[in-house]
This record gives C-alpha cells, sequence and structure tokens, in this order.
C-alpha cells in the first residue's frame, strides 16, 4: 500500500510540474495565447 | 605566523594552481562538447538504440517534459531498486529498504541532493550503490549542467522559435564526454592515494588487541570520484569523507575539494564563450568566487578561534574533525561541499562552532550559487544576474537587459519565482517540523542548536546539497517524506522556470549595446551581482537565522 502511494505521489508531483508549465506556455502572449 | 597559517595559505595556494591550471582548457573544451554538431560513434549507436535523433531542435518545453520523464523513470527505477534488494544479487545479505526510505533515496539521488538518511555500509548493497546510486551520480549531475546550458542558449541565440537544445544530447555528452573521463583520472588518483576500490564483500581482520573486525569492502574510489565531480555528495560510508577508506589522507582531501570545485568554477567560462564574451563569465566567476572566499575565510577563522576552554587549550575547536586532517583542511572542505551542492564531509558539520556552522548554512541558504552545484550554480547565479541587472534599471528608468536581451515583466515573474521557490521550501519546512508532534520528535537538542539541526536539514533538502548537521533523527516517515518532497521541489520547479526563461530568451532578437545599457562584465556588476545575493538571502532567512545559530552564538 506504502509502495502505491509512494508511486502515486512521484507521478502526480512531476505530472504537475509538467501541466502548469504547459499552460504556462499555452498563455504565452508572444505565442498568440494569454488571458484574454 | 603560525603553522596553522601555513597550513591553510599552503593548501589554498595548491588548490587555486590546480583550477587555475585547468580552468581555460576544461572551459574551453566543455564550450566544444555543447556546441559540436559531431557525435561520436558511441554517441550515434546510442541515440540509434534509443531511438532518439540527437539533432531535433527542442522547444523550452519539450526539453522539460524529456527531462521530467527522465527524472521520473529515475526515481522508479531506483525506489524499486531499493525496495526489492534482497531479492537482488550483490547485496550482501541486506534487507530492501521500507518504503519511505527508499523512496527518500531515490529522490535525493535523482535530484543531485543525495541526502542520506542511512548509514551505506548498512543499508545499500554492492548493486545498489553501483546500478543505482552511482549511475545517478552521473546523469543527476549531467541534467544540472544540461538546464544550464540551455540557459546559456537562450542567451547566446536569438529570434529563434524557443528551442534550447536536445535534451538527450546533453544528457549523453555531458556523462559521456564530460564526466566520465575526468571521474576515471580522478578515481585513479584517489586509488593512488589509498582509497579502496573493490568489489569484496566484508572482510574479518584482527585487530591490534586480538579482537576480530569486520570491514566492508567496495568500489569506492570510483564513487567517491563522481561523487565530488558531479557535486553529488552521498558517500559510501556513513562517515563520508571523514572515513579513511574514502579520504585517507590531507593530499586526498584536497584531491577531493579540487573534483568539487572544478566544473562548478569553470562552467562560467564556458558560458562566456558560448555567449561570445568571454568578460562576461569572468564577472560570473569573479561573484561567485568573492562570495567563496568571504565564507572559507570566516569558517576558518570560526574554527580556529574556536570560543570556549577546550578549542583554546586544544589551539582550535577540533571536536568532530579529522585529526589526520586537522583544521584547516576541515574548514576548506567544509565551505567548498557546502559553497558547492555537494553535501560530503570531512568533518562533522554538527560540531562546527556557533559562527562557523552559521556560515556553512548561510552558504546553503544563498541558493547554491557560489559557487554552486555543477550547471545549477551556474544557473542559479545567471537568474540573481537578471535580477541584478533588473534593479539596476529601475535605478536609472531603462529597461533592463542582460547580454542584449530585455528582461521585461514575463521574464522577471519566472525570475522572482526562482528566488521564492527554496526560501518558501526551507521556512514552511521548518515551521512544521518545529510545531508538528513528528517533527519535534527527531529534534535532539533542546533550543536554539535544535532550530539550527532543523533549518540545516530543509536548507540541505531544498537547495539539493545534501550534508546533515546530525543531532537530528531523520531516519522517520515524517521526515524521509517531507524533506523527499523539499527536495524534489527544490529542484525540479527551480529547473522549469529556468527553462522557461531560456525559452523566453531564445526567442528574442538581441539588441546591440548602447550607450545607456549597464556593462555587466566589469567590477561594479561583480560587486551588485554579490549585493543582490546577499541582500535577498539577508531579508530572507536572517529571523530564521536569528533563532538558530545567532542566538547559540550570543549565549
Amino acid at each position: 500500500m506504502a509502495d502505491v502511494a509512494y508511486v502515486l505521489l512521484t507521478a502526480a508531483f512531476f505530472v504537475a510540474v509538467a501541466l502548469v508549465a504547459r499552460r504556462a506556455a499555452a498563455h504565452d502572449p508572444e505565442r498568440g495565447g494569454g488571458a484574454r | 605566523m603560525t603553522t596553522s597559517t601555513w597550513v591553510v595559505l599552503g593548501q589554498i595556494g595548491l588548490l587555486l594552481l590546480a583550477l587555475v591550471a585547468v580552468h581555460a582548457p576544461l572551459g574551453a573544451y566543455m564550450a566544444r562538447v555543447y556546441s559540436s554538431p559531431r557525435h561520436t560513434r558511441f554517441e550515434r549507436a546510442w541515440y540509434r538504440a534509443t531511438r532518439v535523433d540527437p539533432d531535433a531542435e527542442q522547444r523550452w518545453t519539450t526539453y522539460l517534459f524529456s527531462l521530467l520523464g527522465f527524472s521520473l523513470a529515475s526515481v522508479l527505477f531506483l525506489y524499486g531498486l531499493g525496495r526489492l534488494q534482497e531479492h537482488l544479487p550483490w547485496n550482501l545479505g541486506l534487507v530492501g529498504l521500507d518504503p519511505a526510505g527508499a523512496w527518500n533515496t531515490a529522490v535525493s539521488f535523482v535530484t543531485n541532493t543525495n541526502w542520506q538518511w542511512y548509514s551505506g555500509e548498512a543499508a545499500a548493497g554492492h548493486l545498489f550503490q553501483m546500478a543505482g546510486l552511482a549511475v545517478q551520480n552521473f546523469v543527476s549531475a549531467a541534467v544540472g549542467m544540461a538546464v544550464a546550458i540551455a540557459l546559456v542558449r537562450g542567451f547566446a541565440r536569438s529570434g529563434t522559435d524557443a528551442r534550447i537544445g536536445n535534451f538527450w544530447t546533453d544528457l549523453t555528452r555531458g556523462v559521456v564526454r564530460i564526466l566520465l573521463p575526468v571521474s576515471v583520472v580522478g578515481a585513479l588518483v584517489l586509488v593512488a592515494n589509498g582509497v579502496m576500490q573493490n568489489l569484496d564483500p566484508h572482510l574479518a581482520v584482527t585487530t591490534l588487541e586480538g579482537g576480530t573486525q569486520h570491514l566492508l569492502g567496495g568500489p569506492v574510489a570510483s564513487q567517491e570520484a563522481i561523487k565530488e565531480l558531479g557535486t553529488n555528495g552521498g558517500g559510501f560510508f556513513n562517515a563520508n569523507s571523514a572515513h579513511p577508506l574514502e579520504n585517507p589522507t590531507p593530499l586526498s582531501s584536497l584531491v577531493e575539494v579540487f573534483l568539487i570545485l572544478v566544473i562548478p568554477l569553470t562552467l562560467p567560462r564556458t558560458f562566456g564563450l558560448m555567449v561570445g564574451d568571454r568578460r562576461q563569465g569572468w564577472a560570473i566567476i569573479g561573484t561567485m568566487a568573492g562570495l567563496w572566499a568571504v565564507g572559507l575565510a570566516l569558517v576558518t577563522w570560526a574554527e580556529l578561534a574556536g570560543p570556549g576552554l577546550a578549542p583554546q587549550a586544544a589551539g582550535a575547536a577540533m571536536e568532530g574533525k579529522e585529526a589526520r586532517f586537522g583544521l584547516a583542511a576541515s574548514a576548506l572542505f567544509a565551505s567548498a561541499t557546502t559553497g558547492t551542492s555537494t553535501g560530503a564531509v570531512n568533518a562533522m558539520h554538527d560540531s562546527l562552532t556557533a559562527p562557523g556552522g552559521g556560515v556553512v548554512l548561510f552558504n546553503m541558504l544563498l541558493g547554491e550559487v557560489a559557487p554552486g552545484g555543477v550547471g545549477s550554480g551556474l544557473y542559479g547565479m545567471l537568474v540573481l544576474a537578471v535580477v541584478a541587472v533588473f534593479i539596476a534599471g529601475l535605478m536609472v528608468g531603462r529597461t533592463p537587459e542582460y547580454l542584449g536581451k530585455k528582461i521585461g515583466r514575463h521574464e522577471i515573474t519566472l525570475v522572482a519565482l526562482y528566488v521564492l521557490t527554496t526560501p518558501a521550501l526551507v521556512l514552511v519546512g521548518t515551521a512544521l517540523s518545529v510545531v508538528l508532534p513528528a517533527g519535534v520528535a527527531g529534534i535532539q537538542e533542546a533550543g536554539p542548536h535544535g532550530m539550527s539541526e532543523v533549518l540545516y536539514a530543509f536548507a540541505s533538502a531544498s537547495n539539493n546539497n545534501g550534508s546533515a548537521f546530525a543531532g537530528l533523527t531523520v531516519a522517520t516517515p515524517y521526515y524521509n517524506t517531507l524533506l523527499g518532497l523539499a527536495m524534489l521541489a527544490g529542484r525540479f520547479v527551480p529547473i522549469a522556470l529556468v527553462l522557461a526563461l531560456a525559452g523566453r530568451l531564445a526567442r528574442q532578437k538581441a539588441v546591440p549595446a548602447s550607450a545607456g545599457t549597464l556593462p555587466t562584465h566589469q567590477p561594479l556588476f561583480v560587486g551588485m551581482l554579490g549585493a543582490v545575493a546577499l541582500v535577498v538571502v539577508g531579508l530572507t532567512f536572517v529571523p530564521a537565522l536569528s533563532l538558530g545559530p545567532v542566538v547559540e552564538s550570543l549565549s
């Protein structure tokens, strides 16, 4: 059970960083994104 | 002058000579490694086997996703290796690590922290050490260098589509062309100095008193070389570089300090060459070396002048120091290991005098930029350089620019988030641990020294240093998990921000310098950069430091 929890915790961290980065890139105004 | 003073000056002189001798050739070599369009035969075969197109330039997001995917796979692989140790060969009869301990260790080595809650000789077999920990010593260091080079490309390139290189190519070249060859030479030098290198299990020896002692053999020299060169720091033995089989002589200690400092102090030259202005590299190295030298002088003075009856009677604060190294070599090692993000120790930092302990703590709180870890030191200092030009721009009312790139709202937002990330992790982690019962339970000393122990642990983990103050019981699920999270966030959040900054800078068209451009290669800028580093740390950490080493010094 603890093994599953640590694997999920690790995966959640890396996925969260990747998602925030992708969102930030998509909202970059110089690339045509950004909140309007 | 006293003998101690001559020893201090002699070893620093030797170290400086060695560092100066390799500075220009190694800096130029690394610039060629990361700029050359050619691949070696081995590299081409490796890329074919891993289905990587080494010539495909990546945008910053793709570069980051490659880095994150590689690091996630590394953590999971190392976690599995630690948990399944008892079922694998070369385990020396050792059982698998518990879940929290295995996770902390996996995260620790993948983030280049190498924080060790365990004793190497009592928890890690030869396979885990070699196939797990030593491999990460190489690749985690190469990841740091890759990120630094990606940021340098961001400054050097102009008007591209945010493409900053290829992560897989940079990773491979860093390992194969830089870290491996230098490590082999370093390991041979250490073996010549008496560092152990074999694959033996425990060896029973008869002591002078007729008793029997079991000594663990192992591939120590090969691991020792990359442990220092990659600013990793995780020791084969629990006593780390204070152990006679890891670091037997004053000369081997000096060699290890050289290995710790050589890449962090040489990468600024690589930076200068890649941006086409070597003077920019000198400004960065001047700031790094200046801050580090001040710290070294303070630690050496604090330990030589050690307050208290016992240190005064002994002539220096020798508690916790190895007699075969003496105080000067211990102060030098402590400054090198905390000024970079190494974390190896040849003396127990918990036994440093209060001001000496405060300085090595401050070295880490600076954000590991003086001179910092391999790669992370350079990108950390370049981020501070952006802060410095921004502040200078505010003073004179001009749009700030650095190396021809304008520092606008988005750039400074990324930089501000970078600067805030690590302090937030250190302070929140420390605050939780001095309040929550699970955290308080690990603190062995009441009062300000206990506070220093906790602050040091979170400063070490969040800045990916890995050295331990000792005195704090961290082999618990609470500390293993919380410090593991601090290591993860302290490594990969700043990396994501740096790569985002690199992408933005690479997209910008460089503007030519004008009469109003702040020169960033002159002593004035070096002073500004050093001041920015000190002020940022001062404003952030003075309250916490006041509750720890400052109060202890005054009491």
